[in-house]
């Protein structure tokens, strides 16, 4: 592709209408230059790993609100693009990603949500990405994981990530309310049904989707919950999952779905996969997982898959970057343990 | 997960409230504070026993024994004792192992709030004897659990069974599950133990041994230590829970359970508990809690990043059982009622009706 840095800047005078609209009754060239200006300090600021001010996250929070909302339930994503999986807060494996899958806006890039919890630059990490997305808005697609949630976020991390970074829950509010806007679901050129999690057994049509209320924080049980919870399962038909949230859908159904929606291929995340992606029932689901050496300990491999202009797929693994000041894994040790 | 937790506790609370049940508070006395540095208990050997006090203890504990159906199992040279809580219509038991130095008299609080269960202590704890030399490996404690469950099955006609482990009681029951196919097994839970965490404290129980007082002269001078220590902290679960890990000789309570005897033993314990509880008991469900905060080990870790089992973290100490015993009976019952009628539980709990798609598993 022969982009040159005049096209995303046109990217984000077309796409945000609306947050211009509002602080400013006319659309003023300034204005536009402005937050370009500041998006651009903000994203060299965060690839040295730096957090933004929580007055920037603030700012930054509502141009993403107003850039989130106008998108759909099921978000049209066109070819070529590469899809990614979870990332969970590792920051550094996310810039190695970027390294391997070419820069954005160069490279057009899906995500299927789980930015935040488990590795410990979760605040650099869900920064770094809604400002590329408010920058480039039509480069990158940005889906909603089952940990962009307040209940998950308080018990795997990025709370107390927000609270250690900035002394106050407040950057954590300002993120968990801008994650009710992020899109459930994408469509890869009508082809390719992208999500976090899999199937439900309330949803039989892509347009079912469509007709969500998705604004809200993720239940604890119905549609909403089981595409960004449900897993894909050796087992024919439904099934309750282990996870305690969404289900288990077998073969039969995926084939189902795919063949209902005129579908080649369902892409999620959401389960660890060793080698970084893993096909499941017969080719018509891949899981992507994008954390490598998750959580630091568990010795996977990442991936991400891309998708070219003819529908060809490629994988790409990779392993953990090499990071300096890296923090060690420190548990507490409890007195009594029998 | 808190949130789902949260779900299960309304249920759970509905349900109870439904029946006319009234549940205990959760809020404890005092919930989790971290341990002191260091303990000044004040020496009591000399202090006269205040015996209403002592004896109304004893009577609360007693009275709590004998709500259950109680029955000794022999085995060689060892007698176990065991409760069973019958269901009032057919159903899953839930079978309850305590852990290390304890009792089963650890769940009373949370038994009441399961349909059935069946508790036993474990060999030198609680009202069970001990061999001499003691043994206390973990293929020998599953041995005697294996024995418990077949006599209990025999007697009472127990069919589907909940295995629901404390601490060590986890690593027996899994343990249970590697060495054995037990088709009537529908799940496994564990209660607050992780192999990783459990492994590195082992190398502070001596120090943990010898702090303990070698005797007290009343339960209550037991209870207050154990709060203080920050092992405890709901004073009506304490009540009968600590009585049981005491017998009284002269006007003085002495440890039943002498834990240095289990030291030769602790290297069996934990060994490999995480990959094997993920990979135990083909069919079975798996339920994790743990207290305060999440902290799986690696296989623990890939496991539930896998979807191969649930994990609920509730406020409170290691005995969670006792600290908070409506929530881990209200996410054991949901567990249980899950596992055990699919079809049953997304029509019911979650008023799910699969709009396409066929089947549903068991």
């Amino acid at each position: 592709m022969d982009l040159d840095t005049d096209v995303p800047m046109e990217d984000v005078s077309e796409d945000q209408p609306s947050y211009q609209q509002k602080t400013t009754k006319t659309t003023t060239p300034d204005l536009q230059k402005e937050n370009i200006g500041d998006l651009d300090q903000w994203i060299e600021k965060l690839k040295n790993c730096e957090p933004l001010s929580e007055r920037d996250v603030k700012k930054l929070c509502d141009m993403a609100t107003d850039v989130l909302q106008l998108e759909e339930n099921v978000q049209p994503v066109q070819v070529p693009v590469t899809i990614c999986g979870d990332v969970h807060g590792q920051f550094h494996d996310l810039m190695e990603l970027f390294k391997i899958g070419g820069p954005c806006p160069d490279t057009n890039y899906l995500f299927m949500g789980d930015y935040v919890d488990r590795g410990y630059y979760s605040v650099e990490t869900v920064s770094f990405l809604v400002c590329m997305k408010v920058r480039y808005p039509k480069r990158i697609t940005i889906l909603r994981g089952n940990h962009e949630s307040r209940q998950i976020t308080q018990v795997y991390g990025f709370y107390d990530e927000c609270l250690r970074k900035y002394g106050s829950a407040s950057v954590w509010k300002l993120f968990t309310d801008l994650f009710d806007y992020f899109p459930i679901t994408a469509l890869v050129d009508n082809k390719i049904f992208c999500l976090h999690g899999g199937l439900s057994p309330m949803i039989e049509t892509i347009d079912q989707i469509r007709e969500l209320n998705r604004t809200q924080e993720v239940p604890h049980e119905g549609p909403m919950c089981d595409l960004l919870w449900s897993d894909p399962d050796d087992r024919g038909g439904w099934g309750i999952s282990p996870r305690g949230a969404g289900f288990t859908f077998g073969q039969d159904i995926s084939e189902q779905f795919n063949h209902t929606n005129d579908l080649s291929l369902i892409a999620r995340a959401h389960q660890l996969v060793m080698e970084g992606y893993a096909w499941t029932h017969q080719e018509s689901v891949v899981t992507i997982f994008s954390a490598p050496n998750y959580c630091y300990r568990c010795g996977n491999q990442a991936a991400i898959m891309e998708v070219d202009e003819l529908h060809n797929r490629q994988f790409i693994q990779y392993d953990p970057s090499v990071r300096p000041g890296e923090p060690t894994v420190t548990r507490k040790t409890p007195d009594y343990f029998l | 997960m808190s949130d789902l937790h949260k779900s299960f506790l309304k249920r759970a609370k509905q349900a109870e409230a439904s029946l006319g049940l009234s549940s205990l508070s959760e809020e404890g006395d005092d919930l989790p504070s971290p341990l002191p540095a260091t303990i000044n208990f004040p020496k009591q050997t000399t202090r006269k026993r205040d015996e209403t006090n002592h004896f109304s203890i004893h009577k609360t504990y007693e009275n709590a024994r004998s709500s259950f159906t109680q029955c000794q199992f022999t085995r060689g040279d060892i007698t176990f004792e065991v409760y069973y809580q019958p269901p009032e219509v057919e159903g899953i038991t839930y079978v309850l192992n305590h852990g290390a130095g304890s009792s089963s008299m650890t769940f009373s609080m949370m038994a009441p709030r399961l349909p059935s269960v069946l508790l036993y202590d474990m060999r030198g704890h609680g009202q069970s004897t001990t061999s001499r030399p003691p043994d206390y490996s973990l293929d020998t404690l599953t041995d005697d659990f294996q024995f418990v469950l077949k006599q209990a099955r025999e007697k009472w006609g127990i069919k589907d069974v909940v295995l629901v482990g404390h601490s060590l009681g986890g690593a027996v029951l899994t343990n249970y599950l590697v060495k054995n196919e037990d088709n009537q097994v529908k799940g496994l839970a564990m209660i607050d133990i992780v192999e990783e965490t459990a492994v590195h404290s082992l190398s502070a129980m001596t120090g943990y041994i010898d702090k303990l007082p070698s005797s007290f002269v009343t339960y209550d001078d037991a209870i207050q230590w154990h709060k203080k220590m920050g092992l405890l902290h709901n004073t009506f679960s304490a009540q009968i829970s600590i009585p049981d890990l005491f017998f009284d000789r002269n006007g003085k309570l002495y440890w039943k359970m002498n834990l240095r005897d289990t030291s030769p033993f602790w290297e069996t314990w934990f060994k490999d508990l995480s990959s094997n509880f993920v990979t135990c008991g083909e069919n079975v469900g798996k339920l994790l809690i743990l207290a305060g905060h999440e902290s799986l080990d690696k296989d623990l870790m890939i496991g539930q990043m896998q979807g191969k089992f649930q994990l609920v973290v509730l406020h409170g100490g290691h005995f969670l059982q006792e600290d908070v015993p409506v929530g881990v009976a209200a996410t054991l019952t949901d567990f249980g009622s899950k596992i055990q009628d699919p079809e049953g539980y997304m029509k019911r709990e979650l008023g799910v009706i699969p709009k396409w798609g066929g089947k549903i598993n068991k």
